[in-house]
């Protein structure tokens, strides 16, 4: 705890420093961004625990999965465990950032299309701010006993809640459940198979079933939808790993790193080394 | 169709119409104003500082909402508006983003004169009006995004039978009816789309902001089309030349 505020942790390392002990703590974005140095932020990372950042004032950006997403006051972001992200250091903002350890949401866990900002409005801010001032408070007085930690828990959770309530994206509303049970058996299992009817066995639906319910939400089918996802994963690795093509291609399951470069050329567009060289410029 | 689309429609009735410009930005705006509207300055005041001129310059303001819907936080909206007894006639295609309270917080838009012939016959604004096809929403979005990145993105213009029907009702003035219409269009003016910034869409409306190069011009657009069984059967767009930003008061166009 005390190291936290001394600034020798990084955050980064929030989960592991804590485990579940602090279920979520609250950071400011200036003091946070001072204290961690430019090189820190350079490049992308991918951390482990769920990251909310409320913005008070003033304006910036920040990237989410390869998305440039434009700061604003009353803008909320929430970045999932598993996404990448780059912090932009020339940010000029008054801004909480808060750490949570991804059992503090009780949230199912990151699906893709999940939206990754909302704008809160003036009433819904102002109970985020009463939020953020809660966690804050009470992990200056935190004493790791249960009630505690179900406490903190809660106000995340409810932070959580807020924003999920703003953040309905276009066109998204009650998703057929073979759609959902195969996303979250994509998540579960992504480097296991190429082949849809691995991913829909044991989920209880047709493998027609399901591409038709993926077709209904997407317009894609289950094949292009694992294409796309296996895709990102390769983007995140290129992104935050130093692994070398070889090694990523391996570490998803393809046998041969030509046919990985082909497959990632033709659903993103670009070579895995142009993309990763694309990276370079990646900070606006 | 929501409380989002009535700000959006208000803010323009109210605001701009009726000249109640001060009382509907606080009414409808949220916490800031975003604009992407080139000579008007982010926030409050720079709305009221815009359009305290612009009702001054247009004393009589006949404003009509065509077309609009919600897309999750967005609206589209497309308007007509004379001024002055026939002095301007303009065709406009707005988007706006809007926060938890439905109050708008970022704005894009297109702003065009309404051209006195078409090649096609159809005006900017004519032709079905009414959404349809709830169900087909996200399916239609797909179709149009494919369209755009393959087709208008990737020039690929034998694929745009996969995407438009035949028949297709172009209300772009510069064009005639119909699938081959475009396609010799796009040939001959080396039509090239550089970015699709935005897609939004509801039911069998699907809207895209855009930027491209036409005929060797930076050109913004938004292009709304109208979807009927799985082909794009129907096209209105507004476009404007992208001005120097030296000209731009806010962060530009997209």
């Amino acid at each position: 705890m005390d190291d936290e505020r001394d600034g020798t942790v990084l955050p980064v390392d929030f989960a592991s420093e804590h485990g579940l002990a602090l279920p979520a703590e609250v950071l400011d974005y200036a003091a946070l961004v001072e204290r961690m140095g430019p090189t820190y932020f350079e490049r992308a990372q991918r951390p482990s625990f769920e990251l909310m950042i409320v913005i008070r004032s003033g304006s910036g950006s920040h990237t989410v999965d390869f998305q440039t997403i434009a700061l604003h006051p009353g803008r909320v972001l929430f970045v999932r465990p598993g996404q990448v992200q780059q912090w932009h250091v020339e940010n000029d903002l008054s801004a909480s950032v808060v750490v949570a350890s991804p059992t503090a949401t009780r949230t199912a866990p990151w699906l893709p299309g999940d939206p990754t900002h909302a704008d809160l409005g003036e009433h819904s801010l102002a109970t985020a701010l009463d939020l953020v001032t809660a966690i804050e408070r009470e992990q200056q007085r935190f004493t790791a006993d249960e009630h505690s930690v179900t406490l903190l828990t809660a106000l995340f959770a409810a932070l959580v809640a807020l924003y999920q309530r703003a953040s309905s994206e276009p066109g998204r509303g009650a998703l057929p459940h073979a759609y959902l049970a195969f996303r979250a058996a994509l998540e579960r299992d992504l480097t296991r198979s190429r082949n849809v009817r691995d991913y829909v066995t044991g989920l209880g639906y047709s493998e027609r079933t399901v591409s038709r319910a993926c077709q209904t939400v997407t317009g894609l089918t289950a094949k292009a939808l694992l294409d796309e996802r296996l895709m990102l994963e390769a983007q995140r690795l290129l992104a935050h790993t130093d692994g070398t093509v070889a090694s990523i291609s391996t570490a998803l399951g393809f046998s041969e790193p030509s046919n990985f470069a082909k497959f990632f050329e033709r659903v993103v567009g670009t070579s895995p080394a142009e993309f990763r060289r694309s990276l370079v410029h990646f900070a606006p | 169709m929501g409380q989002r689309l009535d700000n959006a429609k208000a803010i323009y009735l109210e605001g701009i119409r009726d000249g109640d410009y001060e009382v509907a930005v606080n009414k409808y705006v949220g916490q800031r104003y975003t604009q992407h509207s080139t000579p008007v300055r982010d926030g409050k005041d720079g709305f009221i500082e815009f359009f305290a001129d612009f009702i001054d310059r247009n004393p009589i303001r006949d404003i009509e909402i065509i077309r609009g819907f919600e897309d999750g936080h967005f609206v589209f909206v497309q308007a007509h508006q004379k001024l002055n007894n026939g002095e301007f006639a303009y065709v406009t295609a707005d988007i706006f983003d809007t926060d938890d309270d439905a109050k708008i917080v970022e704005h894009w838009d297109m702003i065009a004169e309404v051209e006195p012939t078409s090649v096609s016959g159809r005006t900017p604004i004519d032709g079905p009006t009414e959404v349809t096809d709830l169900d087909k929403t996200e399916v239609n979005k797909h179709l149009v995004s494919e369209f755009a990145a393959k087709v208008l993105v990737g020039a690929d213009l034998a694929l745009t039978s996969t995407y438009v029907h035949a028949d297709l009702a172009q209300h772009d003035a510069r064009i005639a009816d119909g699938l081959d219409a475009f396609v010799s269009y796009a040939t001959a003016n080396g039509l090239v789309y550089k970015q699709i910034h935005k897609v939004i869409g509801s039911g069998n409306f699907v809207a895209v902001l855009a930027e491209a190069e036409i005929a060797g011009t930076a050109t913004a657009l938004i292009d709304l089309y109208r979807v009927e069984n799985g082909l794009i059967a129907e096209h209105w767009v507004v476009s404007e030349e992208i001005t120097d930003p030296s000209t731009w008061v806010n962060s530009g166009k997209f």
